[in-house]
């Protein structure tokens, strides 16, 4: 479930579909009513279009999933160092020479 | 776009400003029929509007008030379109007085929603509201009749229309 985050292509698919969709079926829904005259006409016709929209571009579907934004790979090195390199050693020294720095900033 | 309520929310609101876009086409779409510019469309026709029967002329605590029955025939059609909601219309008496220089009564109104209901043919019709004038100076004045038609659009400005029917003097003295 989650909030339904498509990735960012999709995102933008999502966007491009409705800003076209709506307007295109409401024109045909405007002409349809002008020639009938009848604006009800007209307004069925938008509102088949929004729903329409709200159908394809609101839930998650798997067409906006096509491109998933890849994470970086892992890099083996970089985790040894950092299993190595605790606290103890690199930290420690460094914090401490901080606080010395700070103290002499003082005296 | 990230989550189904943003996209939920652009969607709707997006679509609602395409249904104004719609709504002021139409509404342009009629422009010329309601301001009758360069058009040869029919116009609406007021053939009647003239008093039937008077019943009653009388000053009621210092105000005199009429009561009168009246013909109407009017054809509004031509006033319809696809962006009109409705018309509402009423009956109109117009008259100068020494103390107030135009006096407008209304008389009757009624609402006309479709277009078989906007060719008015009503005889003898009694007044809905009676011809009650602001003091004591309805005897012996001419009084105008006349049709009105407020225009109420779908979308756009609400305008009237009016068309003149008869003119008629009230008695001079109370019965």
């Amino acid at each position: 479930m989650g909030k339904g985050g498509m990735d960012y292509k999709g995102q933008k698919l999502s966007e491009q579909i409705y800003l076209v969709l709506i307007p295109a079926v409401g024109s045909v829904a405007w002409v349809f009513g002008y020639l009938a005259q009848d604006f009800k006409t007209t307004f069925y016709g938008w509102l088949a279009g929004l729903v329409l929209a709200m159908l394809i571009c609101v839930p998650d579907w798997p067409i906006f999933n096509r491109n998933p934004t890849p994470w970086l790979e892992e890099i083996p090195s970089a985790r040894k160092q950092t299993v190595v390199d605790d606290d103890d050693e690199d930290d420690a020294p460094a914090k401490a020479t901080k606080a010395k720095k700070k103290k002499g900033g003082k005296s | 776009m990230h989550t189904y309520w943003v996209r939920l929310n652009a969607v709707f609101f997006y679509g609602l400003n395409v249904l104004l876009g719609l709504s002021c086409c139409a509404w342009v779409s009629c422009l010329q029929q309601d301001l009758d510019f360069h058009s040869d469309l029919p116009r609406p026709v007021v053939d009647t509007v003239r008093v039937n029967e008077l019943l009653s002329l009388r000053a009621h605590g210092g105000v005199d008030r009429a009561l009168l029955s009246f013909d109407v025939q009017a054809d509004l059609t031509p006033a319809f379109h696809w962006n009109l909601k409705q018309l509402f219309v009423f009956v109109l008496a117009e008259y100068q007085t020494p103390k107030n220089e135009l006096n407008q009564v209304i008389l009757w109104d009624r609402i006309v929603e479709t277009e078989e209901q906007a060719k008015l043919d009503e005889r003898n019709i009694y007044v809905k509201y009676a011809l009650i004038d602001q003091a004591n100076e309805l005897r012996n004045t001419s009084i105008n009749y006349y049709l009105v038609w407020d225009h109420m659009p779908v979308t756009g400005r609400l305008f009237m229309d009016k068309g003149f029917g008869s003119k008629k003097i009230l008695p001079k003295e109370y019965f």
